[in-house]
């Protein structure tokens, strides 16, 4: 482990005293270039000549063949086209621990001269903030890239003859959620909610996967499930809202969904009080509105750093990746930006102390 | 209502003889062949590779790719399985027991056909399962709650008895083993990390691959290489007679193929009950049904491999049962199946059985279709396959132990996978040299996390009522006859609990127990570590830890207090040369080749050499010039094979390790001490 770490830095320092060697010969050339020329400016340039025919490498933490493997492909297929020097990406998948582990790589041992870009989930951006286990960085010192999509809006999905008929009737009696784990977001969804709002959601842990939650919920077995998303619930369970099974009972949410508040579907966030509180839950909410965001270690040179965040941004602009996306993904398009991401991060970690150590209580469930 | 069903079945051929799409088809079919003969690349890693592609078909073909490649993947894993005793994939391990012998008799060639023959009998009797039972889907599955995969998980478990042999106690520990070793990571009732380590590898548990292969694989390359021998005694193959035999032997045992086809499509349609399970399960049931089995299983017993390859292909049919009905993924590999459904807009659920019916239909023809590609694609080449096994080992070794370690490496594609893969190769060769039961860790370690979830939930919602629901209440009690009924045969065949009493004595020790004394080390280390974990992550490994103790301790009672006295040693003695056959039974026998223990350590010591060495050089070199290094020097150092013959070996096989993981798969190789050093080095492939 430790020899390792030894290794990484030799070559962290390998590849800086390369990158250094390489920055002189292209500032040698751009001044050749420039008393040559009129004057060009020099440092859109210097990025397109570092990238150009080189290949860079996407490390994306999810498993290979995912969920998230087709919009990772469909991005990737596009965002070469717009890094300066257009070099060739190619994607590596290093999955485990829920993308923790890519992200410890990409972060501390991968090379920093821009070559490597990662992408995780979004509780990447504040797991370091509520002391999830082996989280090796600090999201502020990361180079953030941008998210090219966000989650549809989150509900929560309740059986029709459940003992809560509503949202508010779920703050007097106990329901049954369903969940696959401690950790999984419909857990901390209950958690938040239970300490914010006051609802009695118990917790049935154990079941593998949201699939088999939504059938466990069709067998009756738990009243309600958190967190699973309101346009995979008309695409998939369509039938159940029809023949009167299920139901929506609130928007789990920041910004409210058009359809569900025209269907006198309320907002959680609405029943909080607490200012605090309602900090808490606008992160970790907020955090699915940059649910793929890609990033780049820190030390990374800031003018390659800018020409990838601006590739990002202009990739998710472009119609070609648009009309690619709407022909083959259920991905919504939503830009949050490299800088946004770093703005929402920030935020976090402007909290009072006692505030996030009561956030961090409800993550884990302690 | 039969009309529709028919006339959807009718349209499904229709959309399946389009010549696009059979092309297509066989193209999975051909790729789910390579893919299974490959040791690690699996079902998943298979799928996840043409996904892709299938974006741009037309739903029926993009499907019909996808499951034309699942569907042979447990055709083309037995080859490997059965010539080198490396399970192509995890679903083959029980394929081993039986086949691998029948090599080394020189009867591979009816092995393997026998495998193609019950594979395809299998897929067929799945396939025609699913179709029939179409409409009958949902409510079968909604049949199935928590308490019922908990009775099913309970009954794959009560195998483990079984597969024991006469060792039935050391078969419990191996179980328990395999639960704690399930337990690793994350724990799913209080996020705890149960005895990670601190590694961030195994925060989601140990996967599957590095642990089968290890246990299963790795020993069987040890003993060859430890033998210096060919594979098949005397060089000999059968490739054109053996066949025919293979085939007649299939079609001889048809109600056995057929019962295995029950046992593989019924645990399919479970979800998480994997083929590292079935296999298993389905072997078990003939070795409890079958004539004569306890004699002649794990010597060789076509019988054996024809059970574990027809539950296998059955399987596809029973995975897609929860997949088309409910859009829960029965298997990984499933699990992107039903992205493939997302982008072309198909919904699992009702749909699937009346609007998309004929879809769901096609889906059928295409398992069936496929097997029967796949079968006939393997009789036609494997004439040359059952020829491999009479080459010399210095050249059997160095390559496909090569290839398991890269197919290992590709579970999660980090060291941590080499490391794991070593060391259950290391407890496996042990507990086959010192004849302890293997396959009840498998099912421990598959069923085990099973168990715990499904444990937390129906006791969550069911209290202790779960127990009185009629479906539990059958297949529990299938699983209690299924579990106490081969103890009590044991316990007779000793002459009942009286009889051994009366043949304790003093204990004796001899050295080849060390392995009791490793894990039971080993076991209270766990079990302290648990001590103080939060109540819901702790009952489990308490419970699991402690009773394998009790287990162990029993074991290593009985097996030293009866050695000292007259009558035990007598009792060991001459049923012992009978008892000992049968208690390996259920696994290989390792063959002493008269050369001794002490030798036979020795040419260990210089095997584990060999591994360290190679693992050092992936730690400087990178993974495939390492591959090419060892396959040179191994054949040189140990055979001095002629360099005419070495040279395009090496060349050959880290080319195909090159374009198959470096540029289709595109692995992230592990970083090199090489290319940290001479960055410019690292254009060389995994450097």
């Amino acid at each position: 482990m430790d020899l390792m770490k030894v290794l990484d830095r030799s070559r962290q320092r390998l590849s800086t005293f390369g990158a250094v060697n390489r920055r002189l010969l292209l500032t040698a050339s751009a001044l050749t270039a420039l008393s040559l020329t009129f004057g060009v400016a020099a440092d859109a340039d210097e990025v397109s000549d570092f990238y150009a025919g080189k290949t860079v490498t996407l490390i994306n933490g999810f498993p290979p063949g995912g969920p998230a493997q087709a919009s990772v492909d469909v991005f990737v297929k596009h965002l070469q086209n717009h890094i300066p020097g257009n070099p060739q990406v190619i994607s590596e998948n290093m999955p485990g621990a829920g993308t923790l582990r890519a992200a410890n790589y990409v972060f501390n041992a991968a090379d920093k001269d821009g070559t490597v870009i990662g992408l995780f989930s979004a509780n990447i951006l504040l797991a370091h903030l509520w002391q999830q286990t082996g989280v090796e960085f600090d999201p502020r010192e990361v180079n953030w890239l941008g998210s090219p999509t966000r989650r549809p809006t989150a509900i929560a999905l309740f059986r029709t003859d459940a003992p809560a008929k509503t949202f508010e009737e779920a703050m007097e009696v106990d329901t049954n959620i369903g969940s696959s784990g401690a950790g999984a977001s419909t857990s901390v969804y209950a958690r938040l909610l239970n300490s914010t709002v006051g609802t009695k959601f118990n917790l049935v842990l154990g079941y593998q996967g949201n699939p088999r939650i939504l059938l466990a919920l069709e067998q009756g077995e738990v009243h309600g499930l958190l967190g699973y998303s309101w346009a995979s619930v008309k695409r998939r369970q369509g039938h159940l809202l029809d023949n009167g099974t299920l139901h929506v009972i609130a928007q789990l949410a920041i910004v409210p969904d058009p359809e569900l508040t025209e269907m006198g579907v309320p907002l959680a966030i609405d029943y909080v009080e607490d200012e605090m509180d309602k900090r808490i839950m606008r992160l970790v909410f907020g955090v699915e509105e940059m649910s793929r965001p890609y990033a780049l270690p820190p030390g990374v040179p800031e003018e390659r750093v800018a020409a990838l965040q601006q590739a990002v941004s202009d990739t998710v602009n472009d119609p070609a990746y648009i009309a690619d996306v709407k022909a083959n993904l259920p991905d919504p398009i939503f830009l949050s930006t490299g800088q946004e991401i770093a703005d929402f991060i920030a935020s976090a970690y402007d909290l009072p102390e006692a505030v996030i150590a009561n956030a961090i209580q409800v993550m884990k469930g302690e | 209502m039969e009309f529709e069903l028919l006339q959807a079945a009718i349209d499904a051929i229709g959309i399946m003889a389009d010549p696009t799409r059979l092309l297509v088809l066989s193209a999975g079919v051909l790729i789910g062949l390579i893919v299974g003969i490959i040791p690690g690349i699996g079902g998943l890693a298979g799928t996840a590779l043409i996904l892709p592609f299938t974006f741009t078909m037309d739903p029926a073909t993009g499907i019909a790719f996808l499951l034309g490649l699942g569907s042979v993947i447990t055709t083309g894993d037995s080859i490997p399985a059965i010539l080198f005793g490396v399970p192509g994939t995890a679903g083959s391990a029980a394929t081993v027991v039986d086949g691998y012998p029948m090599t080394k008799k020189g009867q591979a060639g009816r092995a393997l056909a026998a495998a193609y023959l019950s594979s395809l009998l299998g897929g067929l009797f799945g396939a025609a399962l699913l179709g029939l039972f179409i409409p009958m889907l949902r409510p079968f599955v909604l049949l199935l709650g928590s308490p019922e995969l908990l009775a099913m998980t309970l009954f794959g478990i009560s195998m483990v008895s079984v597969l024991s042999g006469s060792a039935p106690l050391r078969g419990l520990v191996a179980g328990c083993l395999g639960i704690l070793f399930a337990m690793i990571g994350s724990d799913p009732q209080t996020g705890s990390l149960r005895w990670t380590m601190d590694l961030i590898y195994l925060y989601d548990g140990l996967p599957l691959l590095p642990v089968v292969l290890g246990i299963f694989a790795l020993p069987e390359l040890f003993d060859l290489a430890i033998s210096k021998a060919t594979i098949a005694k005397g060089g000999r193959a059968d490739t054109r007679s053996g066949m025919m035999e293979g085939a007649k032997d299939v079609l001889k045992n048809w109600w056995l193929v057929i019962r295995c086809g029950w046992i593989g499509s019924g645990l399919g349609a479970v979800p998480g009950i994997g083929s590292a399970i079935i296999d298993w399960v389905a072997y078990g049931h003939a070795v409890r049904t079958e004539k004569g089995a306890s004699e002649t299983f794990g010597k060789g017993d076509v019988r054996g491999v024809i059970a574990s390859e027809s539950a296998n292909n059955a399987r596809e049919g029973g995975v897609l049962v929860p997949t088309i009905a409910f859009g829960v993924p029965g298997s990984a590999a499933m699990a992107l199946l039903l992205s493939a459904f997302i982008v072309h807009g198909i919904v699992p659920g009702p749909a699937m059985l009346t609007t998309n019916l004929s879809l769901t239909y096609a889906m059928v023809w295409s398992v069936a279709i496929a097997n029967i590609l796949g079968a006939g694609l393997c009789f036609a080449l494997s004439g040359q396959f059952a020829k491999l096994a009479t080459l010399r080992y210095t050249i059997i070794f160095p390559v496909v132990f090569g290839i398991t370690f890269i197919g290992a490496y590709s579970a999660s594609r980090s060291w941590g996978d080499i490391v794991t893969l070593l060391l259950f190769g290391i407890l496996g060769w042990t507990m086959k040299r010192l004849k302890w039961p293997r396959p009840p860790i498998i099912l421990g370690f598959v069923l085990g996390e099973l168990i715990e979830r499904n444990l937390f939930v129906t006791f969550r919602i069911y209290g202790f009522e779960w127990l009185l629901r009629p479906i539990v209440i059958v297949v529990i009690l299938l699983a209690a006859i299924g579990f106490m009924r081969p103890l009590f045969q044991e316990l007779r065949a000793e002459g009942g609990l009286r009889q051994i009493a009366r043949q304790l004595g003093r204990p004796r020790f001899y050295p080849g127990d060390f392995l009791y004394g490793l894990l039971i080390v080993l076991l209270i280390m766990m079990f302290a570590t648990a001590l103080p974990w939060p109540n819901a992550a702790q009952t489990g490994p308490l419970i699991v830890s402690g009773a394998a103790v009790i287990f162990l301790v029993l074991s290593m009672a009985n097996l030293s207090m009866r050695r000292s006295t007259k009558h035990g040693d007598d009792a060991l003695k001459q049923p012992a040369a009978e008892k000992v056959r049968r208690s390996i039974h259920m696994d290989l026998v390792a063959e002493d080749d008269g050369k001794g223990v002490l030798a036979s350590v020795k040419r260990a010591g210089q095997l584990l050499a060999w591994v360290l060495g190679f693992l050092s050089s992936v730690f400087c070199i990178g993974m495939i010039p390492s591959v090419a290094l060892f396959i040179v020097l191994f054949m040189r150092v140990e055979n001095k094979e002629p360099w005419r013959l070495v040279l395009p070996l090496a060349f050959g096989v880290s080319f195909f390790i090159f374009l198959v993981f470096d540029h289709v798969l595109s692995f992230p190789w592990p970083d090199t001490l090489v290319g940290a050093v001479w960055p410019q080095l690292r254009v060389i492939p995994s450097v």
